[in-house]
């Protein structure tokens, strides 16, 4: 099992942890399979994921997980970081960027560390 | 014993003119339903109210369940001036509760509300919408009136853990027994009333417990600072019915007039000046206010006249800009009259102003929603005993037909309104088109009796003297009086 696969993941289990309670899993999820859907035109190893659509509630996890153990590390490192950039820049054009930073904040840093808020000033 | 009973306190609802309405304020613990069809503004309502009452010491849970998808609510939300978006996650907190409603076990949904509550122990909550609940009780296992027992414990529930509750409700009717009618401390009805190209939106309370309401339709506006509802101005002190004594009379700006009106406006008086277009109304309502203007007053103008390039006299412009005298110009249409009194009341508060100017009742009527102008009368009325209260004085401009036949004041009858009077004339003297004007009416004072002419120059209006040897006046065509009457009647033919 990779360990990038394993990080990602995790960055999904903490969004939907965080996002679900408003949203509701469907709601995260429907950006989720919006940013695959986006993503898999660079990325068509990614185009299975979609198919799990409207199947369950939440992000599609598993697929993603089996998505990505097939690629290299260094790959999935950068493919999760762009669907996460993705997901969140879905999120800003529905709510606004500052309403997506309070909902983000308290876990952007550890899923995406090299990806800093766009309007973190202080 | 009165000492004894329980003090229910009451919570400013941060929703402008809601609080009077509603008797003073939403009862704190009370249950209560907002309800209207779809686009009406039972969202905006709760959010309002919700973004306004909520702290960190009473904070607020929002329970979304199937209604308006939480994505979408908060990004329309957002656009008012009233959502803050660090109260979120903060003093306010979403629950979305779509999942729980999709099983449609009403059970399960009561479990989640509970253990949220528990989490949180929130002061407000909010369910939105209750319509969804209504359609999954009835799809769900017809246990025996299973909405109303949800909706029970659900209120016992929130009122235990002592949060004032709002079910967000849709498409109900007046006359549907709902059983959550029965349950609800408070009903908040929202409609939105069409007549020919018009809607207008209108606020029922038509049930809140231990509380003196105001009953009936009231006006509101959504604007990007969110709901105003314009309650019916206050006119609980009641009015006097004299001059004033002791307190100085108001001049009019027109050199004379003062002297025919028995030493001018009393103060707290309500004047009409009628005539046909042209006259030379406005002209005396800018005189009226620059005469109060020159005495340090300040006054408020309400014009309705919708020409983009109507130009106000010099000094009326003047005053504008220097801030003595306030101008309402709703840029609006569909207008209420409760939301011009609501906008003239404030202004006069504002500026602390003596002297309003309503210019003129018949572009008002013109610029009110045709559902209101039926009532336009009573509505006048009300809002005139509401200026009063305040101890303004008041000088209405109305169009005046051209008659002769006739001795007209006003086409509303709403000269009985008014304590004063003047009326303004075309008359035709010496082939002459002329002005004249008389004073009718000054209640409890006296006044002359003349009719006067006047003509308008640079600098207002001027009166005359009369041509001594005129009569039959205000028919439009005078006669030179016969220097010797006859003495005795001329006898009537008959055919």
């Amino acid at each position: 099992m990779s360990r990038s696969a394993d990080i990602a993941v995790a960055a999904w289990e903490a969004v939907d942890a965080a996002l679900s309670p408003i949203f509701g899993h469907n709601g995260v999820a429907a950006l989720f399979y919006r940013s695959v859907y986006l993503s898999s035109v660079d990325h068509p190893w990614l185009i299975p994921i979609q198919t799990t659509q409207g199947r369950g509630t939440g992000p599609p996890l598993a697929a993603l997980r089996s998505a990505l153990t097939q690629r290299s590390e260094p790959e999935v490192a950068t493919v999760n970081r762009m669907l996460l950039c993705r997901f969140r820049e879905q999120l800003a054009l529905l709510i606004g960027e500052s309403l997506t930073d309070r909902l983000l904040r308290s876990i952007w840093s550890d899923i995406c560390p090299e990806q800093p808020m766009q309007d973190e000033t202080s | 014993m009165i000492s004894t009973s329980s003090i229910i306190c009451r919570l400013a609802t941060g929703v402008p003119g809601m609080d009077e309405v509603l008797g003073g304020g939403l009862p704190e613990f009370s249950f209560n339903l907002i309800a209207g069809a779809p686009g009406c503004g039972k969202t905006t309502l709760a959010h309002q109210m919700m973004f306004a009452l909520a702290t960190r010491e009473r904070p607020a849970l929002y329970f979304t369940i199937l209604g308006e998808p939480p994505l979408k609510m908060l990004r329309y939300q957002q656009q008012f001036e009233y959502f803050d978006p660090d109260k979120l996650n903060d003093s306010i907190r979403f629950v979305n509760l779509s999942e729980e409603m999709a099983s449609g076990n009403l059970g399960l949904l009561m479990q989640r509300i509970v253990v949220q509550v528990e989490k949180y122990t929130p002061s407000l909550v909010f369910v939105d919408s209750f319509h969804s609940l209504s359609l999954v009780a009835q799809a769900s296992e017809p246990e025996a009136g299973s909405l109303q027992y949800f909706v029970q414990n659900l209120a016992v529930l929130m009122t235990s853990w002592q949060a004032t509750t709002f079910l967000i409700g849709e498409y109900f009717s007046g006359n549907d027994p709902n059983p959550v009618f029965t349950v609800a401390d408070g009903l908040i009805w929202l409609r939105q009333s069409v007549q020919r190209n018009s809607v207008v939106r209108k606020m029922e309370i038509m049930k809140m417990r231990g509380q003196p309401t105001l009953p009936g339709l009231h006006t509101f506006r959504i604007g990007s600072d969110g709901i105003k509802v314009f309650a019916p101005a206050n006119i609980s002190v009641p009015r006097h019915s004299g001059p004033a004594p002791g307190l100085e009379r108001l001049r009019m700006g027109v050199k004379g007039l003062d002297d025919m009106m028995g030493g001018g406006l009393p103060p707290g008086y309500s004047l009409l000046v009628a005539g046909p277009s042209g006259s030379g109304k406005s002209i005396l309502a800018s005189a009226f206010l620059s005469a109060g203007a020159v005495n340090g007053e300040t006054g408020v103008i309400a014009a309705f006249e919708q020409r983009p390039n109507f130009v106000r006299p010099a000094a009326i412009a003047d005053l504008i800009d220097s801030d003595r005298v306030g101008l309402i110009r709703p840029a609006v249409t569909d207008l209420s009259v409760d939301e011009i009194a609501s906008l003239l009341l404030a202004e006069v508060r504002r500026l602390g102003a003596t002297r309003v100017v309503i210019d003129s009742l018949s572009a008002l009527e013109l610029a009110l929603a045709p559902t209101f102008r039926d009532d336009f009368r009573e509505s006048l009325s009300r809002m005139l005993s509401a200026l009063a209260s305040t101890g303004v004085s008041v000088l209405m401009t109305s169009e005046l037909e051209d008659r002769y036949t006739d001795l007209r004041f006003s086409p509303y009858g709403t000269a009985f309104l008014t304590d004063a009077i003047i009326v303004q004339r075309y008359v035709e003297i010496d082939s002459r088109l002329q002005r004249v004007l008389a004073v009718v009416k000054v209640r409890a004072s006296a006044h002359s009796s003349q009719l006067r002419l006047f003509h308008i120059d640079d600098s207002g209006i001027k009166l005359d003297e009369m041509p001594p040897d005129q009569e039959g006046i205000l028919g439009g065509r005078p006669t030179r009086r016969r220097l010797r009457a006859p003495t005795a009647a001329t006898p009537v033919e008959m055919p």
